[in-house]
């Protein structure tokens, strides 16, 4: 009689034990770093956009620049113009590279709809926001640390504070990578992208003081240096390598981990709201 | 008797699109509708980009300038003048032009070709001359827009005149014909945009910037000068600066030789390749 009033189910269920739900602790790690694999792998399987052509560009741009400003051997103050150079070209790969990856890797997402793909997994903002992160830094130290062997093999940039270049490094390819994170997320198709590109960060890494020093540019150009952020890594990078400063280093840092941090909880925000990727 | 017109008369009107040898289409060796309506299609995607192609352009010269005229510091000035304004201004428009002459028809021809659209003007009776002067002379006027914008926009900074109009015309023609066709080229070789991007970065923009548009030549080291001036984008360049400033018209006639010359080059390839439907028809 009890056999009878039993489900036909349970009899399969004591059989086989029901798996327990995964336990993921306070950090998915294994999401964590699939993730983060994934964003490394993505940019590295076309290595030759993704990285050789940055460290060609940015090596073009050194020679054509040190042809066309340096032809005597011209100054900044006491370093040679082509050391003043090749440090603020290194920082712009480094950016521009940083900002492709996240924005590229999140809008195709959108566009052919494998978002889902990282949308549907037990990540949390967190994680997610990390994982993106992390795969831009990887991309910006790698264009940078390539374009710096080569530029070092022909004119030796020194090196005055190792931990100045690798902070700035790390910090601007980190503000970089959230903003086009931040970017990629907003924008609905790739023209979107292409304008922010073209008219936000071109413009900003060309009037940094990446090709001259502020003491050249008439006032209105320290100004706009000063409210632009590519100005304090360009120029805490630069003093890494040579020791000199166009601003004061502690500002510089001050303002990046303040942007860095804005920026965080902004893509944070996006992410745990779903905006424009839960629609 | 007369034949039966537009059905009238005849016993059964024929349906819409059957065949009508009366109403046969003749064209004679230059299909003119054809490359007229090709045209007209490749004017009305310009249209669309004019964004892409107008303003991103003027923007980019426009840093260039901020960036060379500060990076030269108190060298700019000369006792003749702003020696860099009249140097940089005729590289950047000539730059802004031949760019876009590149991109515009390999976009558009890999575009075709990705989504399958090349297949509606293969079928069409469109030979080779009527898509390369399609494409061409679309492309030149993408780039001849561009470079006037830039242009127009460096006016705020620089009055100084066109010495001889004429010249600058001809350079500018020459430059964006023969950029035009590499474009083309480019988008019949290309299979993906891993392709069309790598010959950009790899060919084209190191073409462009190593030839003496942001340094004159005369001050380049011995093998750089060799390098610089067997890049026909060099003459391109140089002419369009002596039809601004009005210096150095010995060099003019080299300068349209090698232009000529190449131009008739890679218009006889790339017709060619058009002609025989290279990685079109597969």
């Amino acid at each position: 009689m009890t056999m009878l009033q039993q489900s036909p189910l349970s009899g399969i269920a004591a059989a086989t034990p029901v798996p327990a739900p995964r336990a993921l602790g306070a950090i998915n790690w294994v999401g964590f770093t699939t993730l983060t694999k994934r964003e490394i792998r993505r940019f590295l399987k076309v290595w030759v956009q993704t990285i050789a052509a940055p460290v060609v560009t940015t090596l073009l741009f050194y020679s054509v620049f040190a042809l066309a400003l340096g032809g005597v051997v011209r100054m900044v103050g006491d370093v040679p113009f082509l050391r003043f150079l090749g440090p603020g070209l290194i920082m712009m790969g480094m950016a521009q590279n940083a900002f492709a990856n996240t924005s590229s890797s999140v809008l195709v997402s959108k566009v052919q709809g494998n978002i889902v793909d990282v949308l549907m997994p037990p990540l949390s903002p967190f994680e997610f926001v990390s994982a993106f992160v992390t795969g831009g830094i990887v991309r910006g130290l790698m264009v940078g640390l390539v374009t710096w062997i080569v530029i070092q093999l022909v004119v030796p940039l020194g090196l005055h504070a190792p931990f100045y270049v690798l902070f700035h490094a790390v910090m601007a390819s980190m503000l970089l990578s959230l903003l086009g994170l931040i970017g990629g997320i907003w924008a609905d198709k790739f023209d979107h992208m292409a304008a922010i590109t073209n008219f936000v960060i071109t413009p900003l890494s060309f009037l940094s003081g990446t090709f001259y020093t502020l003491d050249s540019a008439p006032r209105f150009f320290h100004t706009v240096a000063h409210v632009n952020p590519f100005f304090y890594f360009i120029d805490g990078f630069r003093y890494g390598f040579i020791g000199r400063t166009d601003g004061t280093l502690g500002t510089g840092i001050a303002v990046m981990l303040g942007i860095n941090l804005v920026l965080w909880l902004v893509a944070l925000r996006m992410v745990s709201t779903g905006y424009k990727l839960k629609a | 008797m007369d034949m039966p017109v537009d059905g009238v008369g005849a016993e059964t009107p024929l349906p819409a699109g059957a065949y009508r040898p009366d109403r046969r289409r003749h064209h004679g060796r230059f299909n003119t509708l054809g490359f007229l309506t090709l045209l007209g299609r490749e004017i009305k995607r310009l249209r669309k980009l004019a964004m892409l192609f107008l303003v991103a352009p003027g923007l980019s010269a426009a840093l260039y300038f901020t960036v060379f005229a500060f990076g030269l510091g108190d060298k700019r000035g000369t006792p003749e003048g702003d020696a860099i304004l009249a140097f940089l201004v005729p590289g950047l428009v000539t730059l802004s032009l031949l760019t876009q002459s590149v991109q515009i028809p390999s976009f558009s021809i890999l575009y075709a070709k990705m989504e399958g659209a090349i297949l509606d003007q293969l079928m069409a009776p469109v030979g080779a001359a009527e898509m390369l002067a399609a494409y061409v002379l679309s492309a030149m006027a993408a780039g001849v827009a561009s470079g006037a914008a830039v242009w127009v926009g460096f006016l705020v900074f620089w009055q100084a005149p066109m010495a001889d109009p004429a010249l600058v015309l001809l350079f500018v023609v020459l430059g964006s014909s023969m950029m035009a066709t590499f474009g083309v080229l480019t988008g019949l070789i290309s299979v993906k945009w891993d392709h069309l991007s790598a010959a950009m970065t790899f060919v084209f923009t190191p073409l462009i910037f190593l030839s003496g548009l942001f340094a004159p030549v005369a001050g380049m080291p011995g093998v750089l000068r060799a390098i610089v001036q067997a890049n026909p984008i060099y003459y391109a360049i140089d002419g369009v600066r002596i039809g601004f400033l009005g210096q150095g018209q010995d060099q003019a006639a080299l300068a349209v030789l090698v232009l000529v010359a190449v131009n008739v080059a890679l218009l006889a390839i790339a017709g060619t390749l058009l002609h025989r439907g290279y990685r079109l028809r597969n």
